[in-house]
């Protein structure tokens, strides 16, 4: 057993999110865009047809008469078969004359008749109170069992005379009820009568229903049972949870007939099915889905019955407590979780049928029985204001009455027993309904005494004998007859004795509506204006629905549109605020094509009054609609008469019979219709397209942007991107590729690549282009000639362009990447081995010849000339180590290995080292080397031999390439984080072109004359320097001098210094 | 298979069908089965209903399929 707080919290939680479900579709809805505007969702609310009845009720009966629930759900099945016929005349109807409940649809059919109404609704809300009561009875019984109050079976929410355990239950459910009814379907007044919210949650209870059903059923067969055949085998064994020995059970095939007869019409002209299936229609169409969707829905539901109504049975519980065994069987097992789904799936089942029948109900008696009413007494009128209201009232009021009926009537029935009394009421609809779709004689007089007799006879027979079984008349009308006339006993009519209450009520009510309703209408004449809505309504699905012929003839425009429209908008006022009956009222003259207009001709005036009766139907029945028009704007007997000219004007001028003209109007009507559906599916096309084009301008936002970030990616590229197509014709290039070439980019667009190359490259290029069909990727070189003839070496990285599939296009991008100073620079290291190989054999040739000679010669050589030999070889040695000094420290850089090993110092000391150092061999060259140095350097932390080397190359450079009497200085300087060394000098300067690679390796200036050197110094300069954080430049000019500034961090960020 | 289709979509065909149906679900026909036993009765109309589902099916996607050629050569026409 469940905590009743557990229990109430599903069930306030389930609704709660109903109702947030329904309220995000409106939102929806009144976006533009209704999520449940769809074939499945119509199908899944369709579902509604499955009740607490099905859910609950189809295992008791299964119980207790074996297969024989099943005609409940085969006979829909059968009658689906004609929907695309009957269903399909149904909503087109509907959309016509903006039908907004059954009762409407009848009263429509038959002269707009009030009485038509009425009879309809008194007869759907005496038939259908039962069929709430069950609803509510389900809930509060299930609520009561799960939560332990109750045993199971059929129990009641209250101990008879006191407050019992669960006496709140049925109150609160009803309260709930009633809440979530109006909020999800009697929210607003609306004139089409359409709610997507209540569709949204009528699927929704359809989908969670079928799951929890589906859910124990699966727990009984494959837990309870090994499946299938271990069921039934086990059942076979015995013979008490054999629900039914031998089939069908005792006399079935007429009870079987009638309820298959029964349920045939029920899943359509029960007064919740009716407004699904028509009323909230929005497309023709989703009939189609709805015609296997639902049979297959139903199907689903009760596959497992019978396993369930077998598994109850085999579990030890009485066939009287049948109804109850979907919640009865997980609580023995205590799978707490699975009857609360359980609970929850009934609660789905029963409260859609309660929302859509009381929202029905609600609506037709408002609509049928009150405004007549109301139109009758003046007194009454503030009513029409407040119509909305009634209709809270009117779901109130049957909500609460259902809950009456439970509480004193229905008490020990079966809840199928009680259903069927409800599908026999309904089934009182179907003579009028049918006759009116396909007979075109059936007139008003035949449905009012054929709804009269059935309804009558319906009452004697079914009605009368649940009230005397309530004790309320006397036993004995039921066993004798009244005043002892046993051939009108209730139960035996005319003596038809031995058939069950249903077939005995099928049989004669049928009899009695169909014979007088034949009868009625054969005796009683049409006028020509029911002929003519009959002629509609057996014809809608070949022609158009527009009953009120309008020719083109306009007439004299001589009504005052002013005091017509004021009499229209004091009746539209009579039953909306009046903000909305303005603006229904703006609706239907823009509408009409009179919205401006001073004066209007009496047929603008009928067109007029057409447009405001069919927005008036949609909220309060066609019937009404039609009489507060026509009592409202009464026509002049001058308008009455240019009116009835106007008709015989039109049928002159055609020059054709009344009879001639009809079909005419047919022929059009049909073509209207014909185009109004395609303008509708264009629409709708229109619709989809807007969405897709929407969809591709987001998609080409997207494109646009990445294509954006690709193409910015490609302009910042230091390579050149050439795309060329299938015929080697470049189609794009980048910015890069442009300067490389020297070219504009609309000199090189259209051209082909070969034209960028000598005779040499273009036969490499068109080589590749030839196999640039495959899928490989190509590099080779090229050599470009720019336009102004200078000669670029690239390295060419090919890549086919693929299409969406993978193929190749033909065409091709290509990434062309300058190295021809690599190719330089390749060239000068080349050339640099070279000289050094050759500087190391004429100083080891040297070395070599002279040991030689000092080894042979010795003893016949003078001491002097032996030094001078030594002298030579060491000098040689010295150069030799100068050499590989050079080409180690080259090695260092070129493989990174170059270490630094830091400690604190202060420079001056260094410089003035190296000051002395250079003084000497300065004024060998005639040169003045100057210093200019504060008194104290910050310390920094430095490499100090690096740092000489750093030095001494500088100063070796400023000594070399200076001229005569020329001046050298150190210049020392100090910004806020630097210090920083300058070496000046005033010698043959830089060239501009020399200066930015003047750090490279192996670079060496074009103004050396000599070229001496490997061009290793000043590339080991830059490194030392970056390799202690700092950072060397360049200042020249040629002839002039040069300036290279050395610059130094004061202090290594994190280290703190303490100078050796 | 064109001919079928255009069968199935014919108003007079799901009147047959409807009344081969509710034939077939009553007496004689249902007789049959009385003497059998309650899995065998159930399956075959369980089957039955399976069947009527299946043709329901069909029945749906002629006429879906033939209103949606209308709706083509309609569009074409106006081109």
């Amino acid at each position: 057993m469940i905590e009743p707080w557990v229990v109430l919290a599903a069930f306030c939680l389930y609704f709660g999110l109903l109702f947030w479900g329904a309220l995000w579709v409106e939102r929806r809805a009144a976006n533009g865009w209704s999520p449940v505007n769809n074939p499945v969702v119509y199908s899944l609310a369709l579902g509604v047809y499955c009740t607490a009845w099905t859910y609950y009720g189809s295992v008791g009966k299964a119980a207790s008469s074996g297969v024989l629930f099943l005609p409940i759900y085969l006979g829909p099945t059968i009658g689906i078969l004609l929907w695309w016929t009957v269903l399909r005349k149904l909503v087109r109807l509907k959309n016509i004359h903006r039908i907004t409940s059954i009762a409407d649809f009848i009263s429509a059919r038959y002269n707009k008749s009030q009485a038509v109404a009425a009879i309809a609704v008194v007869i759907a809300m005496v038939g259908l109170m039962p069929y709430i009561a069950l609803q509510l009875k389900a809930i509060i019984s299930t609520f009561l069992l799960i939560t332990g109050q109750s045993s199971g079976g059929v129990v009641r929410s209250g101990a008879p005379g006191g407050l019992g355990p669960g006496s709140y239950v049925g109150p609160l459910v009803v309260a709930l009820m009633i809440a979530s009814t109006i909020m999800l379907g009697v929210r607003r007044l609306d004139p089409t009568e359409r709610h997507d919210g209540m569709m949204a949650a009528l699927a929704i209870e359809s989908v969670v229903k079928l799951a929890a059903f589906l859910v124990v059923g699966i727990f009984v067969t494959y837990f309870m049972y090994d499946g299938f055949s271990d069921m039934w085998e086990r059942v076979a064994a015995s013979e008490q949870t054999n629900p039914v020995s031998g089939g069908i059970g005792p006399a079935p095939y007429a009870e079987w007939a009638s309820y298959l007869a029964v349920s045939v019409w029920a899943i359509l002209f029960l007064p919740r099915q009716f407004h699904v299936a028509v009323v909230e229609n929005s497309d023709e169409k989703h009939i189609l889905t709805a015609m296997w969707l639902l049979p297959l829905h139903m199907l689903l539901i009760n596959v497992f019955v019978l396993p369930i109504a077998m598994g109850g049975l085999a579990g030890g519980f009485s066939r009287e407590t049948a109804d109850a065994f979907v919640l009865l069987i997980p609580l023995q097992y205590g799978k707490d979780w699975l009857a609360l789904l359980v609970f929850i799936g009934g609660v789905s089942a029963a409260g859609g049928m309660i929302m859509v029948s009381s929202i029905t109900l609600a609506t037709m008696m408002t609509n049928h029985l009150l405004l007549p009413v109301v139109d009758s007494q003046p007194r009454l009128a503030i009513l029409k204001r407040n119509l909305l209201r009634c209709r809270w009232a009117a779901v109130a009021g049957l909500i609460l009455v259902g809950y009456w009926f439970e509480e004193r009537i229905i008490r020990d029935e079966m809840l199928v027993n009680i259903g069927l009394i409800s599908f026999t009421a309904v089934l009182q609809f179907a003579p009028p309904i049918l006759g009116g779709l396909f007979w075109r004689k059936g007139n008003e007089s035949g449905a009012i005494l054929g709804l009269c007799g059935g309804f009558f006879v319906w009452c004697y027979t079914q009605l009368l004998p649940s009230f005397i079984r309530n004790g309320w008349l006397s036993p004995g009308l039921l066993k004798d007859g009244p005043f002892g006339w046993e051939l009108l006993k209730p139960e035996a009519l005319f003596g038809l004795a031995g058939l069950d209450p249903i077939t005995h009520t099928v049989v004669w009510t049928m009899l009695f509506n169909v014979s007088l309703y034949v009868l009625g209408s054969l005796y009683f004449p049409q006028d020509e204006e029911e002929q003519s809505i009959a002629e509609q309504f057996v014809g809608v699905l070949a022609s158009c629905g527009r009953h009120v012929y309008a020719p083109h003839h306009e007439g004299d425009a001589y009504i005052d549109l002013v005091a017509r429209t004021e009499e229209l908008r004091r009746l539209l006022c009579q039953y909306f605020p009046e903000g909305k009956a303005e603006s229904l009222l703006d609706k239907c003259l823009e509408d009409a094509g009179v919205k401006g207009a001073r004066r209007i001709s009496i047929l603008q005036l009928v067109e007029l009054q057409g447009e405001v009766e069919k927005f008036l139907a949609g909220s309060i029945g066609a019937p009404a609609a039609y009489k507060a028009v026509h009592q409202s704007v009464k026509l002049t007997s001058r308008e009455s008469r240019d009116l009835a000219e106007v008709y015989a004007e039109v049928l002159a001028d055609l020059k054709v019979t009344p009879s001639e003209l009809k079909q005419k109007i047919d022929y059009y009507q049909e073509r209207e219709l014909l185009l109004v559906h395609q303008a509708n599916e264009l629409e709708g096309k229109v619709g989809e397209l807007e969405r897709e084009v929407a969809e591709r301008r987001r998609v080409q936002a997207a494109l646009r942007e990445s294509e954006g970030r690709f193409r910015g990616l490609v302009e910042a590229m230091n390579e050149g991107l050439a795309v060329e197509d299938a015929n080697g014709v470049i189609i794009y290039v980048n910015d890069r590729l442009c300067d490389m070439w020297g070219c504009p980019r609309d000199e090189i667009i259209g051209r082909s690549v070969t034209e960028f190359v000598d005779e040499a490259q273009r036969q490499t290029l068109e080589g590749w282009m030839c196999g640039k069909r495959s899928l490989e990727t190509a590099m080779y070189e090229v050599v470009w000639t720019g336009r102004s003839g200078n000669i670029i070496s690239t390295l060419v990285s090919t890549v086919p362009l693929l299409d969406t599939e993978g193929k190749p296009t033909g065409g091709s991008f290509s990434v062309i990447t300058d190295i021809s100073q690599l190719k330089t620079h390749m060239r000068e290291k080349a050339n640099l081995v070279s000289m050094f190989a050759h500087d190391m054999r004429s100083s080891l040739t040297g070395i070599h010849g002279l040991g030689l000679r000092l080894l042979t010669k010795s003893s016949s050589m003078d001491e002097q000339k032996k030094e001078e030999y030594l002298r030579i070889i060491n000098k040689e040695a010295s150069k030799l180590e100068s050499l590989v000094d050079d080409f180690l420290e080259f090695s260092r850089l070129e493989t990174g290995r170059l270490k630094l090993s830091f400690r604190a110092v202060s420079l001056d000391r260094e410089l003035l080292e190296l000051f002395e150092f250079y003084q000497p061999r300065a004024l060998q060259k005639g040169l003045r080397l100057e210093i200019q140095i504060g008194e104290t350097l910050p310390i920094i932390e430095a490499d100090v031999n690096r740092l000489r080397r750093v030095f001494t190359n500088l100063l070796d450079n400023a000594l070399k390439f200076s001229k005569e009497e020329g001046v050298v200085r150190i210049v020392v300087e100090e910004t806020a984080t630097d210090l920083v060394v300058k070496i000046v000098d005033e010698g043959i300067g830089i060239d501009p072109e020399d200066i930015p690679f003047i750090f490279d390796i192996f670079h060496r200036t074009r103004g050396s004359e000599k070229r001496e050197g490997y061009g290793i110094g000043l590339a080991t300069v830059k490194a030392i320097v970056e390799g202690h954080g700092g950072r060397v430049r360049v200042d020249s000019e040629l002839g002039r001098g040069s300036t290279f500034s050395v610059y130094l961090p004061k202090v290594k960020p994190g280290s703190s210094c303490v100078l050796e | 298979m064109k001919k079928l289709k255009s069968l199935f979509r014919q108003t007079e065909f799901h009147a047959l069908i409807f009344c081969i149906a509710l034939g077939l679900l009553n007496w004689p026909f249902l007789g049959a089965l009385r003497s059998r036993r309650l899995e065998v009765v159930a399956l075959c109309l369980f089957l039955f209903w399976l069947v009527l589902i299946i043709l329901l099916l069909l029945i749906s996607r002629c006429i879906e399929e033939d209103d949606r050629g209308c709706s083509g050569e309609s569009r074409k026409d106006k081109t």
